[in-house]
């Protein structure tokens, strides 16, 4: 069971995140990611981590890809164009295609056995992931909370100076 | 997190304060006698890491609080401080928002500042992102200017892939220790084991990020058009702090890897190589002094490749050494660059250098200096900095590397010269004055008396040097 | 049976095809939504060796993944409007001010 939802997932997880790199028109791509994110949030619940994957529905398929298709819509750019890639498309495929050859035999022949923690399944069910997260953001992990809401602040002012016209 | 990691942390909380506050008056005071606050601010963090002894050596597993780390607070903090002092005359003609832009900079101090402590993967990551993050904003700060957009969009496109190399390269360590605090996480990767591979394939992607961080050489096309598009003191701000941020993480990061750069060590040999050819021969047919010194601090980053390369406490010292003379001497170019920019124009093609060396013998004569340490002429920085990395070069047993170098450093005399010819030699058609302010003296006289005073006597920072290192 | 190589391979996979989006298009727009791509596939690698590995830091890399993506695409779409609004276009052929 499990693995047919794998595979299912992974197989339309590939094919759109292809159809993004493909499509003519950036509004489709736009939409051939969101799909892609499900996909994605779909996996995280196999693997038992339900609180990423709402996370990754709110945050990428919604906040990030409303901000995309918003410039779209605002920059007018939902027409197809007639030339999509530039004339670096053989080099970037076999680039591409070199470096997933390379990852793919050192992650075969790789063994991740680091030492194993304590966060087991029972765990996880006993105490709920979100409680969990928590628990590691705020006590462990409580300085780069505060650094991520650092860049968050910096990203505020930049999106504000760079698209306002006047100061 | 308790009162005493907080005390240890007290520079990098100065920076970020003082950055929210001065962005919070702002709102309410718009002035460009910000920056000058900022320069206070900077010169306080700086201040309080040199005086004070931390209460606990390492805060939450993220961040040391080493005299190490506490060096490059400084040395990052006074880096910000010049280049707000440079920026003050640039902000009042091209009508730049103050508090933003001081805010801005202070923000990217405390990011190099962070990553330069980083002892964990995790604070290596978040203080990389939040200085280049600044970065991407403050190269398209001059709205007028459509350059700095184009230029702001390729850094930032750059950026956000090596963002990914860095973030997948990290997994895979990740996944070979399950710890992201450095000696542990490398500690998995010593034995021969089954873990050996994957953590190679995420130290061969890492080293793609930071390759694009520092360009070095294949991940380097990026420099020039980013040089050439930002603000002359953002630009100096970005040669200096954020390479050299990097290459300050990188060192501690070299010293725990243990064994392992024994697989890794023909990568980085190309990599210094490819650097130092790349960028001597594509700097040479260069007529923008922007661009050429883009190229040249390809050239540069392979040098210090080699010390990162040879490794042990020798080498790093020289590496060390020549991040600090390259980064005087290249933002005081940048400086002059500053100096000479008027409201309409900012001088980079060597056309428009023509002649000023009879209009400002002072400030040409500075830039000629930086460029002359640059280049590694004796009396000078900059020659005992490429002294120090052959010498370590040649100990350590890579003469190949060393011959390159060697013929890098004299080819460069021709491409640092010829702007040097352009601005004393030829006829004085130099057509109107280019008025500085006091601020921008003060700033060049600083770095050109630390050029000067180091390259005659170096010894104290050299021994200062082999004190922090760990 | 789903082992995490099944989970790390699917994330390489995702990551190549990012990377040839970035290397071949030409809309920044589209090179944006690419870079998305290869984000969200190490945050695909992240959770499973952390399920994989049983504690909870790799998910926790995830968070700092997600606002770095956050942040970086509302400073870049900033920028693509910054950029538009002087040259009425965002294609890389258009990126010709600075020599490439």
């Amino acid at each position: 069971m499990l693995s047919i939802l794998f595979y299912l997932f992974a197989t339309v997880a590939i094919f759109s995140a292809f159809y993004v790199t493909k499509a003519r028109n950036p509004v489709n791509s736009a939409l051939c990611l969101v799909t892609t994110f499900i996909c994605f949030a779909v996996l995280y619940i196999t693997l038992d981590a339900p609180f990423m994957a709402a996370i990754q529905i709110i945050v990428y398929a919604g906040a990030i890809i409303v901000l995309i298709i918003f410039v779209i819509m605002l920059l007018n750019l939902g027409t197809a164009v007639k030339k999509r890639y530039t004339h670096a498309l053989a080099w970037g495929a076999a680039l591409s295609v070199i470096m997933l050859f390379i990852t793919n035999t050192f992650i075969r022949r790789g063994v991740p056995t680091g030492k194993l923690g304590d966060v087991t399944t029972q765990m996880i069910h006993s105490y709920g992931h979100t409680e969990l997260i928590g628990m590691a953001l705020f006590t462990e992990f409580l300085l780069p909370f505060e650094i991520a809401s650092i860049l968050l602040l910096v990203a505020i002012v930049g999106a504000i100076i760079l698209s306002k016209r006047q100061v | 997190m308790s009162a005493l990691e907080l005390q240890s942390l007290l520079p990098q909380i100065i920076l970020a304060l003082g950055a929210t506050t001065v962005l919070m008056l702002g709102a309410w005071y718009p002035s460009r006698k910000w920056i000058l606050g900022g320069v206070v601010i900077a010169l306080f963090a700086a201040l309080s890491a040199g005086l004070m002894t931390p209460a606990v050596p390492e805060v939450g597993n993220l961040y040391s609080t080493g005299s190490y780390a506490r060096f490059f607070v400084v040395l990052w903090s006074l880096l910000g401080a010049l280049s707000l002092l440079l920026s003050l005359r640039y902000a009042e003609i091209h009508d730049l928002p103050g508090s933003e832009y001081c805010a801005l900079i202070l923000f990217a101090i405390c990011g190099m500042s962070l990553l330069s402590a980083a002892t964990s993967l995790i604070g290596l990551f978040l203080g990389l992102e939040a200085f280049t993050l600044v970065f991407y904003i403050l190269i398209a700060f001059k709205r007028e200017d459509s350059r700095g957009a184009e230029a702001g969009l390729k850094y930032l496109v750059m950026g956000a892939v090596a963002t990914g190399f860095l973030a997948f390269g990290i997994s895979l360590i990740y996944a070979a220790s399950g710890s992201f605090h450095l000696p542990e996480a490398f500690a998995g990767l010593e034995q021969a084991g089954g873990m050996r591979p994957l953590g190679l394939a995420g130290w061969a992607l890492m080293l793609v990020a930071i390759g694009f961080k520092v360009s070095l050489a294949p991940f380097h096309l990026w420099t020039p058009d980013v040089y050439q598009g930002a603000p002359a003191p953002v630009t100096g701000l970005l040669a200096t702090g954020s390479k050299g941020a990097v290459f300050a993480s990188l060192v501690p990061l070299f010293a725990a890897l243990g064994p392992l750069k024994a697989d890794l060590e023909q990568v980085l040999w190309l990599l210094a190589a490819l650097s130092l050819l790349a960028g001597t021969f594509a700097a040479l047919p260069q007529r923008n002094l922007k661009r050429m010194l883009a190229y040249s601090s390809v050239v540069h980053m392979g040098y210090l490749m080699i010390g990162l390369l040879v490794g042990g406490s020798e080498a790093h010292r020289a590496l060390l050494f020549y991040l600090i003379s390259y980064a005087f001497a290249t933002l005081a170019a940048f400086g002059v660059l500053t100096s000479f920019s008027r409201v309409d124009d900012e001088p980079q093609e060597y056309a428009d250098f023509r002649g000023l060396g009879y209009l400002h013998p002072r400030r040409s004569s500075l830039l000629a200096a930086c460029l002359l340490s640059l280049a590694g002429i004796p009396p000078l920085v900059g020659f005992f900095a490429k002294f120090g990395i052959i010498a370590a070069a040649l100990k350590g047993g890579y003469p190949g590397l060393a011959v390159i170098a060697v013929l890098a450093a004299l080819t460069s005399l021709y491409y640092y010269l010829a702007p040097i010819v352009v601005l004393f030699m030829q006829q004085r058609d130099a057509r109107q004055l280019r008025r500085g302010c006091r601020h921008e003296y003060f700033v060049l006289a600083l770095c050109f008396s630390a050029i000067l005073l180091l390259g005659v006597y170096p010894a104290p920072l050299l021994d200062l040097l082999t004190g922090i290192l760990p | 049976m789903i082992s995490v190589y099944h989970y790390l391979i699917l994330s390489a996979i995702i990551f190549s095809i990012g990377t040839f989006g970035v290397l071949t298009r030409k809309n920044a727009i589209v090179i944006f939504m690419c870079i998305e791509l290869m984000l969200n596939s190490v945050n695909l690698t992240f959770i499973a060796l952390s399920r994989h590995l049983q504690n909870m830091d790799g998910q926790i890399f995830v968070f700092f993944v997600m606002a770095v993506a956050a942040a970086e695409a509302a400073v870049g779409l900033a920028l693509m409007i910054a950029f538009y609004r002087n040259r009425e276009s965002i294609d890389t052929d258009d990126f010709n001010m600075l020599k490439w």
